[in-house]
């Protein structure tokens, strides 16, 4: 595995144990208020600083990572179920069934995903489930493709007809023949798509519709962090150096794992 | 003698691994002869076949020792300059997959005129190989792409390429195996037409003793990276001197065959990181003794030209236990 | 006994406009070894996948023992399927490459259920034995075995349903000669132990020649001769096998 490959498979690795572990990192906890030390600078105490309401920056970063990780591998998570399931099925049976679900995926790929998250999500509330479910909703399309394009040349291969002659139905062909073989390049889809929602989440949380205060995230601490940019610049760099990191590493994993599958 | 092959070792990178595939050949071939070498997949074949020229890439596999004297020059000790005067021009390939070898977005007209040497008038030059290998109806056709031909024709265009720079030996490495039976008889006919129009020397590899035994003079039987039999191809056939190609002559199937047995050689190759000690064929050998398993057994003389790797061989012929065909 | 008759079969592929299968008809006995020879493209290959419905046919029509194959219930094909099998040709591409030896032949009785839990693991290891293989297989994968090996593997899992009728569809053209003798062997050992039906399609001449009892010759879509095999390959009739017969360098 190149050096690359394997310092983003490090950045991951770090924010998921710091996401899980998060209780027994934080020193503080994220939602204690402190009048008396608002917006102080890094220091012994506090190494991330305290934002508008002298909660400790740190530790909100700390849970902050919890939520932007649950949300992109939900949403992930969403999108490959729809996805997969949709492609598999146009794949297998063709005909007029993949020419149906193609254009629905062509309909759904005309829409700017992110003005449709914003439309919806101004329609409904802001809540954490609605976000990922959202996200999930609007970012199948790609990896229905990946899995169509995989099924329609593995479905020709001898030990497909195999199964068939041994008497196997289509749902044991399509979920333990065809798609167990057509996922590898879905894994670098579903990679490169955790940053993805990532992004997607701290947007909308920076623009006020994603996760709500006082529930920490990255975007709506970057957000704070812009309504007081001059008297606190750790309120931008931290969340906006952790936004960029972590999605730095699910791309230098994805493009790892890419790599991997073209040799 | 054109091609001599000294005790050639070469070393092929397996599963992470270097090993070695081939482990001393020795091989002669001479101007107007097709020397045949047969052996199953995974015996060294094709390696031994590409290193003729050098042709095994670095990172795959190395020559660890052996000479290969063409026309009494050491190929192995060639410049890298000296060396591509003999590729492709004194030495020409033919590999088994056409449609691979051949470039996709050249016409094949562009391709022969590739390998040209003379420049000026290139059509006359090209409309003559092109008839020489069977091609006559794409004489003219200068838009004529690979894709548009087929398998038997990509083949003959081949040919074609490599007999451009009348080259002195054509080595040919399962040029037939992906084309169907009536077209192979023909590519096979073309083959022995040059032998005798060029005076070519030709090596043949390949896994069909069918087609050796059709086409060669000389023939040599590889097994776990060395020759194991070789003399010339009527000995062969009719008194094979090692138990393994007695063993393939008995698998080759025919109507004569009908619903009896094959007297098949049971088990399987061995791989080269687990080689047995002495006798590689004794594991799976109908004539095995304890002796064999002491040393590997010398390439030696069994009769007129005929040699083999068999400690036996005389004894089980003497005692009829093998009987000739 | 007739145990499969083929009806005027025709089948077209779009893509390449041509009949991949012309109008052909003819009918495979029980206990023999039916031989279909022919060159590449000339249809055998997709006239064996029809006649297991594997491809459905344009027209024509498929009885095996009477019943009409394509007129049955989803639920009586699947039944029949037990009887019908087919061995393929690429023992690499016929295996799925990330199932385990011996779970490729206990699907078989999990779709059928005709075996029972504990009773699984035993009739495998079975008929690993029958293969020539044993119980040290179950745990491998495709890619740690041989060419002949994984063929095996594909034997194994056709006689799992306890088949009448098996098509090979060029089971050895893959291998070498070495083994293919063996597995030649052992599809002819099968056969007379089974009493199991064959209808064995390849391209070379000599492997008919070796097995068959019958063979039947196609060019282009079209049955263009068939008769005993002593009787086509010493007395051919039509001009096409007279040129395979000529190329195919019979000892």
């Amino acid at each position: 595995m190149n050096k690359l490959t394997l310092f983003g498979l490090g950045i991951v690795g770090f924010f998921i144990i710091i996401a899980i572990f998060a209780p027994m990192i934080a020193p503080y906890n994220p939602g204690q208020i402190d009048i008396e030390n608002i917006l102080t600078a890094p220091s012994g105490s506090h190494i991330f600083g305290t934002d508008s309401l002298g909660r400790d920056l740190f530790s909100r970063m700390v849970y902050g990572a919890r939520i932007s990780l649950m949300v992109g591998f939900i949403a992930v998570g969403i999108a490959g179920l729809i996805g997969i399931a949709l492609g598999a099925i146009a794949g297998y049976y063709g005909k007029w069934v993949d020419a149906v679900i193609m254009r629905f995926i062509d309909i759904m790929l005309c829409f700017p995903t992110f003005f449709l998250i914003l439309a919806v999500i101004a329609l409904l509330e802001p809540s954490i489930i609605n976000i990922m479910v959202i996200i999930g909703a609007t970012s199948w399309m790609g990896m229905a493709r990946l899995i169509r394009a995989e099924i329609l040349s593995l479905k020709k291969r001898d030990f497909i007809y195999a199964e068939k002659a041994i008497g196997a139905g289509d749902l044991r062909i399509i979920a333990r023949h065809l798609i167990p073989n057509a996922m590898a390049p879905v894994l670098v889809s579903i990679t490169l798509g955790i940053a993805g929602a990532i992004l997607v989440e701290s947007s909308l949380s920076f623009l006020g519709i994603g996760v709500q205060p006082p529930t920490p995230s990255w975007g709506n601490i970057l957000s704070e962090g812009k309504a007081v940019m001059g008297a606190g610049w750790w309120m931008m760099l931290f969340p906006g150096l952790a936004i960029f990191i972590t999605v730095l590493g699910y791309n230098l994993l994805g493009e790892g794992i890419r790599e991997k599958l073209l040799k | 003698m054109l091609l001599q092959i000294k005790n050639l070792k070469i070393n092929y990178k397996s599963d992470n691994r270097m090993v070695e595939v081939v482990r001393g050949v020795d091989l002669d071939i001479d101007r107007g002869e097709c020397v045949g070498l047969i052996g199953e997949s995974g015996c060294g074949k094709t390696t031994a076949g590409l290193s003729v020229t050098k042709l095994i890439p670095e990172r795959k596999g190395n020559i660890s020792s052996g000479e290969i004297l063409f026309a009494s020059n050491d190929i192995l000790k060639l410049n890298p300059e000296e060396l591509r005067n003999i590729r492709g021009k004194k030495i020409s390939y033919v590999f088994q997959e056409p449609f691979s070898s051949l470039n996709p977005v050249f016409t094949i007209y562009e391709q022969i005129r590739e390998s040209l040497e003379e420049k000026d008038n290139p059509g006359r030059r090209i409309a003559e190989i092109l008839k020489s290998v069977g091609l006559e109806k794409i004489i003219g056709r200068k838009n004529a792409y690979p894709h548009e031909l087929s398998g038997g024709m990509q083949q003959r265009a081949m040919i074609g390429m490599a007999i451009v720079s009348r080259p002195d030996l054509l080595v040919l490495d399962e040029p037939t195996t992906a084309l169907d039976v009536t077209v192979q008889r023909q590519i096979l006919d073309l083959i022995m037409e040059l032998k005798n129009k060029m005076n070519l020397a030709i090596l043949f590899i390949s896994h069909d003793l069918r087609i050796v035994f059709n086409i060669a003079d000389k023939i040599a039987i590889m097994y776990a990276g060395k020759i194991i039999e070789f003399g010339p191809k009527e000995k062969i056939v009719s008194s094979p001197a090692h138990p393994y190609t007695i063993g393939l002559i008995d698998s080759i199937p025919s109507l004569e065959h009908r619903k009896k047995p094959f007297n098949a050689i049971s088990g399987k190759a061995p791989l080269f990181s687990e080689l047995p000690q002495g006798c590689k064929f004794y594991p799976r050998c109908r004539f095995r003794i304890d002796k064999c398993t002491e040393k590997e057994p010398e390439l030696r003389d069994v009769s007129g030209g005929q040699a083999s790797r068999c400690i036996r061989i005389e004894e089980l012929k003497s005692n009829g236990t093998i009987k000739n065909r | 006994m007739e145990l499969l008759k083929i009806d005027n079969l025709r089948k077209t592929f779009k893509k390449h406009n041509t009949r991949a299968v012309d109008d052909v008809s003819f009918s495979v006995f029980k206990g023999e070894v039916l031989g279909l020879v022919g060159e590449s493209g000339c249809g055998k290959s997709t006239l064996a996948k029809l006649a297991l419905r594997l491809l459905e046919a344009d027209k024509g029509s498929i009885f095996y023992k009477g019943r009409d194959l394509l007129n049955i219930s989803h639920g009586d094909m699947r039944k029949t399927r037990k009887d019908l099998q087919i061995i393929f040709q690429d023992p690499y591409a016929s295996l799925d490459p990330r199932m385990k030896a011996g779970k490729v032949i206990e699907e078989v009785y999990h779709i059928h259920k005709n075996v029972s839990g504990r009773e699984r693991k035993n009739k495998t290891i079975e008929l690993l034995e029958t293969v020539g293989l044993g119980e040290t297989y179950l745990n491998r994968l495709p890619s740690e075995l041989s060419g002949g090996e994984r063929q095996r593997i594909g034997i194994a899992r056709a006689l799992a349903t306890d088949p009448e009728f098996i098509i090979c569809d060029e089971p050895v053209s893959s291998l070498d000669i070495s083994v293919q003798a063996q597995i030649l062997n052992l599809l002819i050992e099968l056969q007379k132990r089974k009493n199991l039906t064959y209808l064995f399609i390849s391209h070379d001449l000599g492997v008919i020649g070796s097995i068959c009892d019958r063979v039947m010759v196609m060019q282009s879509g079209k049955l263009i001769e068939s008769g005993s095999c002593e009787n086509v390959f010493k007395n051919p009739q039509h001009p096409y096998t007279k040129t395979l017969l000529e190329s195919a360098l019979l000892p």
